[in-house]
């Protein structure tokens, strides 16, 4: 009994790579390419109008990414999906976790046909599209946190009507005064943003930057002396000239990590 | 014993005092007027008492009555002054009205100058030298001062008020002894209680006021003077008239050149018992070797520099009796001792000084407690060097240590930063579809990637140039150009005379990667890279690349750029702060990535040239 025929769409903003996988596909058996997407909104109204059984999803395109993609097709509609990627270690994890397929650049034929037949086995085995979208879901969650691992380089502050990157190597303090961040720089510039202190903080690699207080965060490349205060409190003195308070639980953390040999 | 010996004996202890005491408050700078007046009264009372004695024993009556007059007057005075420094101590503690003391002290003085007045009067009319209404009055000004003193100074201290109210007794006692016409046979005790009061009474000036630095020395050696003067005077009233009994027997040679080597023996004994004395009982001071004996050893377990002070500034205060005793950086390393900041000698900045609070009693540093600061303040800096010492290998093995594993590293992050895979799988895919879409242009594209993988490969350090550094972002921007066709345009504006300036490897490829990842590929229609060089008004090499596409601030994968915190960390590296690198969107949302690097200077300089040769 021949196979019954597989409907794919392959959405990828690249036309070269695009244009590769689906010849790849093409010299598959029982494979029809029902259409191809040069963005994510392209691959929502494929998916939308052809209904098909796999989509071959890129995960970086421009606006809506392979992920986003997903997540505005509702459940019960969704095809299977394997992602397509060139190389993206979190990705990867994150799907061999959910049990996900995917697909890496350059595309290996053998690899494409195991995509094939593996999505052949689960439209046979007709599992429900809500259990598809629960492994998803998670395998989105999985990576974006394992994307966010990676501490923040650079802040982005306005100056003047530019947007500045500030690197983080710069910033010596960081002041909270309500929704408000004060940020001092080395060269003792001053910029404000809207952000809240300990998202900001969990973002800042915590090697480099140091809670002073309840209110404060400074760079410990920065901080170029500490002085003991009466009460066991100290007040570090920033290379920019700042002085900043250190609460009394911060001081006794810094005796016991910094001030230590 | 003749009591003539008992006068000049006393009178010339009393004149060594004074003498000494004006000396002493002379050499301290800040010593106050008060002092020096009482000194240069007691000193003319002693002096011209004796000089007295001379000008009776020559005969010149005249003048023995004139200098007695002279001197009694300066007696009066001194009294006068003792009252007054009292008053003085008393508005210190201000608490008391100070009206009532200024009036005392004015009282006081009135009376002394009236007394003064009296006794030279005498003198002019060959009257009785001292005259006894002068003496009577000033005695009934002392015994009216006193109970209006008694109630202005109710604030100060017991002890204090006790010694002062006995010094004033005495010597109104001794005014009032002589008074009276008194012979030889009286007692030697009363003739020295009567004559020599000024003695005491210098004590109790000091006590009353002992703000003049050298205030304890004084003490001390006064007090020396005295018992070595009491001492021979005792030993003198013993073996004395036996002696004289047989002048210049052997015997008697013998007995004298006993008494002085005894008396040179119990010298040194009488001396450290004095300073104890004087330090304990008197100045109520700590056992100052002891306690630097006790902070050096402190000092030597301090761990580090914040502990070593504190610690010395919180066993300083009470010895010195201070309210506190702080520590704090200064400019300049100051020279010399001078009082209330004691610097600590370390041989490099920051230079650090002890800064003594106020003193108990509004009292100053005497000489003491200055020998003991500097001998602390020796022993403190060298730890301070140790320390410095110590933490300075510390840290420069730490930032050793940190510099290798920051270059293993960065060798490791360059490789991955700049072979970035995310663009080599795309590069390889493109060429998978051109192998198949067009062979000539996949082996072009498979070139160009050869190019750039050598580019990046070469090794590490050395010095690149901006025309070879152009060649490979040539070779990227073609293969880049593959993979997004019409999506990616490129404008590259580089004078040739830039080529050849000298820059470190693949600092601006990564700028250019970055326009593409975060201008071009996130954006659906594409975007323009522009790569600018130039050299800026503060001569040095500007290189702006420009993209169009994404505005950079909404991309929410903009803050995780490895490459270029790699770049920074490498532009650090080579230049310090003289490189810069700033990114920046400006209000057309156009992104522009600046670097800024210094242009060697015999590079520059032919640049230069050439660049308006050019022009």
């Amino acid at each position: 009994m021949t196979p019954a025929t597989i409907r794919v769409v392959v959405a990828d903003d690249e036309r070269p790579a695009r244009r590769f996988l689906i010849g790849l596909l093409k010299e598959c058996a029982g494979v029809e390419v029902c259409g191809e997407a040069a963005s994510g909104e392209e691959a929502l109204e494929l998916i939308e109008r052809t209904r098909p059984d796999l989509v071959l999803l890129d995960l970086q395109m421009p606006e809506l990414g392979g992920l986003d993609v997903v997540r505005h097709v509702p459940a019960d509609r969704l095809p299977l999906v394997a992602f397509v990627t060139a190389f993206d270690e979190y990705a990867v994890e994150a799907f061999e976790l959910n049990a996900i397929d995917y697909v890496l650049k350059p595309a290996e034929r053998a690899r494409v046909e195991a995509t094939i037949e593996r999505a052949r086995e689960r439209l046979r085995r007709n599992e429900p599209p809500g259990v598809r979208a629960a492994a998803l879901a998670s395998a989105t969650a999985t990576y974006e946190q394992g994307a966010r691992r990676q501490y923040l380089e650079r802040l982005p502050v306005k100056r003047r009507d530019e947007v500045v990157l500030l690197s983080v190597r710069q910033v010596a303090s960081v002041t909270a005064e309500g929704e408000l961040l004060h940020i001092t720089t080395v060269a003792n510039e001053r910029y404000t943003i809207t952000h809240r202190l300990h998202a900001l903080e969990a973002r800042l690699d915590p090697r480099r930057f140091i809670r002073l207080g309840r209110g404060t965060l400074a760079n410990l490349d920065f901080i170029s002396r500490v002085s003991p205060m009466p009460g066991g409190t100290y007040t570090a003195t920033l290379s920019n000239g700042h002085q900043l308070p250190v609460s009394r639980i911060q001081s006794r953390i810094l005796r016991e990590t910094l001030l230590k040999l | 014993m003749p009591p003539n010996v008992l006068h000049i004996v006393g009178y010339a202890t009393g004149a060594t005092l004074y003498a000494m005491l004006w000396v002493m408050a002379r050499r301290d700078a800040s010593g106050d007027r008060l002092t020096v007046g009482a000194a240069l009264l007691g000193l003319a009372w002693n002096a011209g008492e004796l000089l007295g004695h001379a000008a009776g024993a020559l005969g010149w009556r005249d003048a023995e009555s004139w200098v007695a007059a002279a001197s009694f007057a300066a007696l009066g005075g001194l009294a006068a002054v003792v009252i007054h420094s009292v008053t003085r101590g008393t508005r210190d503690d201000a608490a008391s009205p100070r009206r009532w003391s200024r009036a005392v002290a004015t009282f006081a003085y009135l009376g002394a100058s009236g007394a003064g007045g009296l006794h030279l009067l005498a003198a002019a009319r060959n009257g009785v030298v001292p005259d006894r209404s002068a003496l009577l009055l000033l005695t009934s000004v002392l015994v009216a001062a006193a109970p209006v003193l008694v109630v202005t100074t109710g604030p100060q201290p017991h002890g204090r008020r006790a010694i002062w109210m006995t010094a004033l007794a005495v010597f109104a006692v001794s005014a009032l002894h002589l008074t009276d016409f008194h012979g030889p046979g009286e007692s030697w005790a009363t003739e020295l209680l009567g004559h020599h009061s000024s003695i005491p009474l210098a004590f109790a000036i000091l006590y009353q006021d002992y703000r003049f630095a050298l205030a304890d020395l004084f003490l001390k050696q006064a007090l020396l003077v005295v018992s070595i003067v009491a001492m021979v005077f005792g030993a003198w009233s013993v073996a004395g008239p036996p002696l004289t009994r047989t002048p210049g027997s052997p015997e008697a040679i013998g007995v004298l050149l006993g008494l002085w080597v005894l008396t040179t023996f119990a010298f040194p004994l009488i001396r450290r018992l004095i300073n104890g004395f004087v330090d304990r009982a008197i100045l109520k001071r700590m056992d100052h070797p002891r306690m630097v004996e006790h902070i050096t050893a402190a000092v030597q377990n301090a761990a580090n520099e914040a502990e070593l002070l504190n610690q010395t500034c919180r066993s300083l205060a009470p010895a010195l009796s201070a309210t506190q005793v702080t520590w704090e950086v200064q400019e300049r390393p100051a020279t010399g001792m001078e009082s209330p900041l004691i610097p600590l000698p370390t041989t490099e900045a920051p230079h650090l000084a002890l800064r003594v609070g106020r003193l108990a009693g509004g009292r100053r540093l005497l000489s003491g407690d200055l020998a003991t600061l500097e001998r602390v303040a020796t022993a403190v800096g060298r730890r301070l060097d140790a320390l410095r010492l110590t933490s300075e290998r510390f840290e420069r093995t730490l930032r050793e240590r940190e510099m290798q594993t920051l270059a293993t590293e960065a060798e490791l992050k360059a490789l991955r930063a700049q072979i970035n895979p995310h663009f080599l799988f795309n590069a390889l895919t493109t060429i998978g579809y051109l192998i198949h879409a067009s062979p000539a242009r996949a082996v072009t594209t498979l070139l160009k990637l050869t190019t750039l993988l050598r580019g990046v490969l070469r090794t590490e350090g050395e010095f690149t140039t901006l025309g070879r550094e152009m060649e490979l972002i040539a070779c990227y921007l073609d293969i880049e150009r593959e993979r997004f066709e019409e999506r990616l345009g490129v404008t590259v504006r580089i004078p040739d005379a830039l080529a050849d300036v000298a820059i470190p490897p693949l600092v601006v490829q990564p700028l250019v990667e970055n326009a593409i990842k975060h201008g071009i590929a996130p954006s659906r229609t594409g975007g323009h890279v522009t790569i600018l060089a130039s050299i800026d008004d503060t001569r040095r090499l500007c290189v702006s690349v420009r993209n169009s596409g994404a505005p950079l601030a909404t991309c929410p994968a903009l803050h995780e750029g490895v490459g270029l915190a790699n770049v920074e960390r490498r532009l650090a590296n080579y230049y310090g702060s003289e490189a810069t690198l700033t990114l920046r969107t400006t209000p057309e949302g156009e992104t522009h990535a600046d670097l800024r690097i210094p242009v060697p200077t015999a590079m520059r300089a032919a640049t230069l040239l050439d660049v308006r040769r050019r022009a």
